[in-house]
């Protein structure tokens, strides 16, 4: 079950379970994480529960929430996030989490419509094999470059590596792509007469290319800066 | 009318996973493709989309194509009747079940069947769309507005299938037609694609490798793993070429087709 764990200046000052009901946090005798401080709104945030997660959402406050130092209108809580308003800290802790398996594995339900969120959490707690570590889109950094057209006739024009694939040439006269992974930037042929890197051929699939290389395509001439 | 098809499919057990519980199954002669995502209790996730997958394709295979959406919920229905023998026969394999998505190629049509969060992309004009909509929690959720897109992605629920075959609940596909363009690129795939990357990404990937089906095949596969390859990922791309007046009739059984002819009309 998932917790909020709230302290200041470094002290606890309560530890909450999150149930079925939404939470409130503000400074109201009504709110049912009470933070005494007159800089704090009156109804600051709340935490809705949606199926297995934890919503945090700023009701609008005066003074701002933040999540692990970025101001917040809403968030998905994670275990570990830390929540601060002004000089309070509210730790979110779902040991659940910290373990991954049984939620990481396809599970059907047996109903479709309003499903209960008890049969969801039940569904979770379903046994499986965990893996040891779980990595998200989100979490993986890829090698972040930009190529800069070193020949021909657009000389200079720079492109740099937003998506994880760029494509480069033209039908006919040959046609690569490159590739961002995190270990670094791959280039390969996709039809027509392979791509030369620093003036040789290269072998069919994803090939790993370093600074300052220099890709040939469809009489163009790229060279690659990473990061 | 007949109408080129080029396929090119991968499956991997991921990184994360010894085993893979997906399934995949093509018949490009007459243009079936299948992809089934295994889940289980206690055991049997691989048997149930096998089990699945090959079903699907036997049963399209051999359909009259007359009725299509008729025709695809039956073979919906004959895969889930047959994961439930298969339960009967072997008690551990007590709630295993499969998402799956399949689809049918035939002339200027495409028919279109899917159960739980297995999903089919088309590439048109370098615009990517979602073609089916995941029976999810999720996506129930996401329907009511009570979650972002965003952290859907995110969401700890985001593995719970409201329907799947040989599922004790719901287990009936949604089914659809649609028109298809010469050009035009489908992907089937399975959760473990489109959880880890993007649409952007796969979008942008799509597009640059259009030219080069097995590599960008390849390359989904690639980029599932290198954004840590927690689950089995699978994927079949299915490209449309430009309509031909003769029809060409050679067909090596066996090969996974490429630049393979098919008949629209029911004819083959």
């Amino acid at each position: 079950m998932a917790k909020l764990v709230m302290s200041r200046d470094g002290h606890l000052v309560e530890s909450r379970f999150i149930g079925e009901a939404r939470i409130i946090i503000g400074r109201a005798e009504s709110a049912d994480l009470r933070l005494d401080d007159a800089t704090v709104s009156k109804q600051h945030a709340a935490v809705e529960v949606v199926g297995n997660d934890h919503i945090l959402r700023d009701l609008g406050s005066a003074n701002g929430t933040l999540v692990n130092g970025k101001r917040v209108e809403r968030h998905l809580l994670q275990h570990g996030d830390v929540v601060a308003i002004r000089d309070y800290e509210i730790r979110y802790v779902d040991h659940k989490s910290v373990a991954p398996g049984a939620g990481d594995r396809t599970t059907v339900f047996q109903t479709t419509e309003a499903i209960p969120e008890a049969v969801a959490r039940a569904a979770l707690d379903m046994p499986g094999p965990a893996p040891a570590t779980v990595a998200r889109a989100a979490n993986v950094s890829l090698q972040a470059g930009s190529l800069r057209i070193a020949f021909g006739p657009r000389e200079g024009k720079k492109t740099s590596l937003d998506h994880a694939v760029t494509g480069m040439g033209t039908a006919g006269r040959g046609r690569a792509a490159v590739l961002r992974r995190p270990s670094g930037i791959f280039v390969a042929r996709v039809d027509g007469p392979s791509p030369k890197v620093n003036e040789k051929p290269i072998a069919e699939g994803w090939q790993p290319l370093a600074e300052g290389d220099i890709v040939e395509i469809a009489g163009e001439r790229y060279l690659l800066r990473l990061g | 009318m007949s109408i080129r098809l080029e396929v090119a499919s991968r499956t991997d057990a991921g990184l994360v996973r010894k085993v893979n519980e997906d399934a995949i199954g093509i018949d490009a002669g007459a243009g079936v493709m299948v992809i089934a995502d295994g889940m289980a209790k206690l055991q049997g996730a691989e048997v149930a989309s096998r089990v699945a997958a090959r079903t699907i394709l036997q049963k399209l295979s051999h359909a009259a194509g007359a009725r299509p959406l008729d025709e695809l919920r039956a073979a919906f229905d004959a895969a889930s009747e047959a994961i439930g023998e298969r339960v009967a026969r072997e008690p551990t394999y007590e709630g295993m079940g499969a998402t799956a998505v399949a689809a049918w190629f035939s002339g200027p049509k495409l028919a279109v069947g899917h159960v739980g969060d297995a999903r089919l992309y088309r590439l048109r004009k370098g615009e990517l769309k979602r073609m089916t909509v995941d029976h999810s929690f999720v996506q129930t959720q996401l329907a009511q507005g009570r979650v972002t897109e965003e952290e859907t992605r995110q969401s700890r629920s985001r593995h719970l299938v409201t329907r799947a075959l040989g599922a004790s609940g719901r287990t009936t596909p949604d089914v659809a037609e649609h028109p298809v363009e010469p050009g035009d690129l489908y992907l089937l795939c399975t959760d473990g694609l489109h959880e880890l990357v993007e649409e952007a990404d796969l979008a942008g990937a799509l597009a640059a490798l259009d030219p080069n089906l097995e590599l960008a095949a390849e390359t989904l596969v690639t980029m599932a793993n290198d954004r840590g390859g927690a689950d089995n990922v699978s994927v079949i791309l299915v490209k449309i070429g430009e309509p031909e007046a003769e029809v060409p009739v050679s067909v090596e059984k066996g090969l996974l087709a490429r630049l393979r002819a098919f008949f629209g009309g029911g004819s083959h």
